[in-house]
């Protein structure tokens, strides 16, 4: 976060500056976009996703055995993440008791994909968000944290294994839903845990692209994570055109 | 719409942070290695004030590199090793990161999991590293309380010197850490051992203090003499009891599975490493626990059987009967052989004979001689280099004859002291074992066959023998074998024993401590960077500064000495234990302990390393030749150090890549013997200790995500997510008679538990069933240090089993399980299989 008074940057607590207390410029430009957003509502921004299985116990790590390890903020995300309710009237199946869907305003919503071309178990694979980064999308055939469509099995994930980036192409085990294990160092990625490392050594899950499903047509919406080779999934590259 | 800001702060920093600023092309670099496991890969530290950051081009930041970092490049830092701390007093960004210009261990940058995430150690209050300790705490009406450090340390003093004073130095004891670095292990041994001279004085992971690898020691090889690049030379490896991808992952990955070696992996699980190994053409010995040493013996045999040892070396290398009768170590006569006497046992041994050994290891009698063919050609003329690796499910099991059994293989075929061909150990931890004085051996109460034996430190405090106990860098409870019965005792000596200290005012508090142990009670005294388990039973806990909180120095599995350099101020009043213990040691009346800074102690250290494995005096002597500390001129070595020991050679030092190279060994002669590795003890032994109707073996691992006693990893969410409590692996054919499925919670009980006294007892802990083939029918396999759920409870307690060394058999357990209930984990956890290769 950047302080938009003093400049400072800081990474941990809250929207306001450690220093001057003085709102980040994170926190003004997402408050200004969902101020946007709400103004036109999710259908015509088209920046809803509602993705089965992202309820906020999904990422309270370490609530069982943890003690002090649950549910304490430690970096907050340069690219907004956001939670609000949905009223899942973007194709995707009604949310069971109103589990928070994600937002990630900074990216841009583009089409990857026609449900009617995926095959079970096949991965398609798009650059997303920007050029040469390469990812894929899957129907798992087993509900997975983050999927869409009617049986919530729908998952993209990037390729670059966040260990030290050798492709993961042509890597999915169809029969165990994961990936891997990647060739340089045997990282195994589970693709209904949300790119959870089964075994191996990457320091960061499989960032995963959160996907939205109009009708036939698939969008991707954000991203979940760090691109291996990035600091900023947006920064220091080429966007991929939009397609609608 | 309704806002849900919350949301935002449940997020976990792993899966959700989306940018990793680049450190200023002026950030401070430090050198610093990996905390972790024994490879101890080298890290740079780039450390730069909050509220900067550098930019995209490769001359626009530290690191180097042009974002987006290439593929491979070693240089790119993920979410996870980004940090926040202070240092200097001032808040600063830091990113810790394998060195991606290393050449040596961790070449190009390579790192596990563990050590790639271990800028999540440092501690940061917004973090779960929020709970450091970081004040003396003195137990008052039974709630631990803020006192100062001159209360702290007069008490331990006060206490200590009326304890030695009124119940003798064996009252006194200390059990502490032997990986920590050089300066704090010398200076907390030189008290112990040295300047109060206690023989009650224990490892973390051992009743008593002593070898590791008795039975290797007494061959004459040196348990750390060989160097990754002879896992990476090798035509065979031979890996027994240890799962390398898991836990000496770089030692694996970069040296192991590079080289193309043909794999022998024994171990009674089908892990990764077994996998991988059967997928590269070598072979998984899937063994029965606890009988290595009918296999290592029955492949023996049929070395011998076909002539397919190594007779040149065995000529001239090997002591004749007369040699190791003329040897000093009554260990050495007793148990030594020479090649004659060795032939004669393995070759007369029933359990050695080929069908037989098939039968009690499990292991088929054809992968038995494939094995004995592939470590030695089979008679082809050029012998492959072969190099023998093993570590705790070798040792942790019948130690003395499993030790010896690998070291005669090791000599059977010449394995030992050039490129590819070694037999070591692969190492649990790193290596720091400096100690400031030697163990008072001749003052143990313990002995063997009128030989004095190391002090079962354990089996004292449970006999109520110990009035002072000193635990530093350990949780003591989850580390013990019968861990309920250590931890009753300390109720019972500790809390149940009057008087409890019922004010802060230091000198009534001394007095109500020296009145506990007067009236046959025991003050205790924990030292940690965190409380675990243990605490909860400390009458005091000092907090302690560690791994990049002040300058230290430690060797690595191949004995490569490096500087760990500060890049973290301690959090409030956290002191390095050297600091402490002097601090008490001048208290109590000693002298030699009136060291300025850490430097001065490595430097002291140094003299004490003369003649060893570590030695590097010679480092020392030069940095005083050219006016430096040997702080600042080991530091410019950087991560790659320097291998010990080191010597000095027309000013230069020169360093020792392998030990063995001259085949001269550690016996009085210099030459090897083979070592009697007794079947029919180690038989008698599973009679007693081996499964009976529905129990099962209880055996315990490692896992890839965790180092040690999870003090860091519990607090670290990324790395916590995998396995958020402990969890069993079942197969699925044991969990099927169970009704078991992954997820449910189940209960794993003994109540034939032995306990230190040699008393059967109960005991049991809980765990997630984890379904996989990983393990047999039979066995089932728990995280071994997991918090509040010891596996060790199942594991019995009694070194009268094995009272030449009095190690804990913490392989062997056994219990029945039973399920409990189904837990949410189900959908949270991933239970898919870690053994796909
Ligand atoms: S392999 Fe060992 S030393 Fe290297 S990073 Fe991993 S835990 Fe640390
Ligand atoms: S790059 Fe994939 S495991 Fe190392």
């Amino acid at each position: 976060m950047k302080c938009s008074e003093c400049g400072r940057i800081w990474h941990v607590g809250g929207d306001k500056c450690p220093t001057c207390t003085a709102f980040s410029e994170e926190y003004l430009r997402e408050q200004a976009s969902a101020a946007a957003s709400e103004a036109e509502g999710p259908d015509s921004s088209g920046e809803v996703t509602a993705g089965r299985g992202f309820s906020r116990r999904d990422f309270l790590i370490g609530a069982v055995g943890g003690g002090a390890a649950a549910s304490v903020a430690i970096l907050v995300p340069v690219a907004l993440t956001e939670w609000i309710d949905d009223d899942g009237g973007d194709g995707a199946p009604p949310d069971d008791g109103g589990s928070p869907a994600v937002v990630v305003a900074t990216f841009r919503r583009t089409k990857i994909a026609s449900l009617s071309d995926l095959t079970p178990g096949e991965p398609l694979d798009f650059e997303y968000p920007l050029e040469g980064q390469s990812n894929f999308v899957v129907k798992l055939g087993a509900p997975a944290h983050g999927g869409v469509g009617e049986e919530g099995d729908i998952v993209a994930f990037s390729y670059a294994c966040t260990h030290m980036g050798c492709p993961l192409n042509g890597l999915y085990k169809d029969e165990h839903r994961i990936l891997g294990p990647c060739s340089c160092h045997y990282t195994t990625f589970d693709l209904t845990r949300g790119g959870l490392v089964v075994l191996g050594q990457a320091t960061e899950n499989l960032p995963q692209i959160t996907l939205a499903l109009d009708g036939d047509d698939l969008y991707a919406t954000g991203v979940m994570g760090l691109i291996f080779g990035y600091r900023d999934n947006l920064a220091d590259g080429t966007p991929v055109e939009v397609t609608a | 719409m309704t806002k849900d800001k919350q949301g935002v702060s449940g997020v976990s920093p792993g899966p959700l942070v989306s940018r990793v600023p680049a450190p200023p092309a002026d950030a401070t670099i430090k050198n610093i290695c990996c905390e972790y496991c024994p490879v101890a890969c080298g890290y740079k530290a780039y450390l730069w004030p909050v509220g900067t950051e550098g930019g995209a081009k490769a001359d626009e930041n530290a690191l180097s590199i042009d974002y987006p970092a290439f593929l491979q490049s070693g240089n790119w830092p993920s979410p996870t090793m980004f940090n926040t701390v202070t240092f200097e007093g001032k808040p600063h960004n830091v990113i810790v990161i394998p060195d991606g210009d290393s050449e040596v261990g961790n070449i190009g940058g390579t790192h596990s999991v563990r050590g790639g995430s271990i800028a999540q150690k440092l501690y940061n209050p917004q973090t779960p590293t929020a709970d450091r300790l970081q004040m003396p705490l003195l137990r008052v009406r039974g709630t631990l309380q803020p006192i100062s450090w001159d209360a702290a340390t007069d008490i331990v003093a006060e206490v200590s010197k009326h304890v030695i004073e009124n119940h003798g130095e064996l009252a006194w004891g200390m059990k502490r850490y032997s990986y920590q670095f050089y300066e704090n292990v010398y200076a907390v041994t030189k008290l112990a051992l040295g300047a109060i001279g206690s023989p009650n004085h224990a490892p973390h992971h051992a009743p008593a203090d002593g070898d590791d690898v008795p039975g290797l020691s007494d061959t004459g090889i040196d348990a750390f003499g060989s160097a990754y690049e002879d896992d990476r030379e090798a035509d065979v490896l031979f890996i027994s009891g240890s799962d390398p991808y898991e836990t000496k992952t770089v030692r694996f990955t970069t040296w192991m599975a590079v080289g193309g070696a043909t794999m022998i992996y024994v171990d009674p699980r089908r892990t990764f490493s077994a996998a991988f190994a059967e997928s590269r053409g070598g072979l998984h010995l899937q063994i029965n626990p606890g009988t290595d040493t009918a296999l290592y013996g029955a492949i023996a045999r049929v070395i011998l059987d076909n002539g397919w040892e190594d007779s040149e070396f065995i000529a001239d290398y090997i002591a004749s009967s007369g040699e190791v009768a003329a040897e000093g170590k009554w260990r050495r006569v007793q148990f030594g052989q020479s090649f004659d006497d060795f032939k004669s046992y393995i070759t007369s041994e029933p359990a050695f004979a080929l069908e037989e050994a098939a039968r009690i290891t499990g292991v088929p009698a054809e992968k038995i001689t494939q094995t004995a063919e592939l470590m030695t050609g089979g008679g082809a003329a050029e012998r492959p280099k072969l190099s023998i690796r093993f570590e705790k499910g070798l040792y942790w099991s019948h130690n003395y004859e499993n030790t010896a059994a690998i070291g005669n293989l090791g000599l059977v075929t010449g394995s030992i002291g050039s490129v590819g061909r070694s037999t070591s150990r692969l190492g649990g931890h790193q290596r720091g074992g400096q100690s400031g004085a030697s163990y008072p051996l001749d003052k143990s109460p313990h002995e063997f066959e009128g030989h004095k034996v190391e002090m079962d430190q354990d089996r004292w405090v449970v006999q109520g023998n110990t009035r002072f106990m000193w635990a530093i860098g350990t949780n003591w409870i989850g580390a013990s074998a019968c861990s309920q019965q250590i931890s009753d005792s300390l109720r019972q000596l500790i809390q149940e024993t009057d008087p409890q200290v019922t004010t802060a005012d230091t000198a009534v508090a001394i007095e109500q401590l020296k009145q506990r142990v007067d009236n046959g009670g025991m003050v205790f005294v924990h030292q940690e960077i965190y409380p675990n388990d243990t605490t909860e039973f400390a009458d005091l806990v000092l907090p302690a500064a560690a791994w990049g909180e002040e300058d230290f120095a430690r060797n690595s599995a191949e004995r490569r000495l490096r500087i760990y350099e500060k890049i973290s101020d301690p959090p409030g009043e956290a002191r390095p234990d050297w600091k402490i213990v002097a601090e008490v040691a001048q208290k109590m009346g000693f002298d030699g302990f009136d060291w300025a800074d850490s430097n001065e102690i490595f430097e002291e250290a140094s003299e004490r390393s003369r003649g060893g494995r570590r030695d590097y005096a010679a480092l020392v002597e030069k940095a005083r030749a050219e006016g430096k500390r040997g702080h600042d001129l080991l530091r410019e070595f950087g991560t790659q150090g320097l291998q010990t020991p080191l010597t000095l050679e027309g000013g230069e030092l020169v360093e020792t890549p392998r030990l063995h190279a001259d085949l001269k060994f550690k016996t009085d002669s210099g030459k090897a013997n083979f070592v009697r590795a007794d079947w029919s003890a180690v038989n008698a032994r599973n009679e007693i200790l081996g499964p009976e109707g529905d129990e099962l073996w209880i055996t315990n691992m490692r896992v890839n995500h965790y180092w040690n006693n999870l003090s860091d990893f519990t607090r670290r969410p990324y790395t916590f997510q995998r396995y958020p409590v402990n969890f069993i692996e079942i197969n699925p054919q044991d969990a099927e008679s169970k009704g078991i499925e992954s997820g449910d919670m189940v209960s794993i009980d003994s109540n034939r538990v032995i306990n230190q006294l040699g008393q059967q007892v109960t005991g049991g802990f809980t765990a997630v069933a984890y379904i996989t083939d990983i393990v047999p029918p039979g066995l089932a396999s728990a995280y071994f240090h997991f918090p509040r759920q010891p596996a060790n409870s199942v594991v019995s307690a009694d070194t009268s089993l094995q009272p030449l060394n009095l190690r804990y058999q913490f392989k062997l357990g056994r219990g029945k399980i039973t399920r409990i209930g189904p837990t949410e984990l189900a959908e949270r956890m991933s239970f898919a299989p870690r053994n796909i290769v």
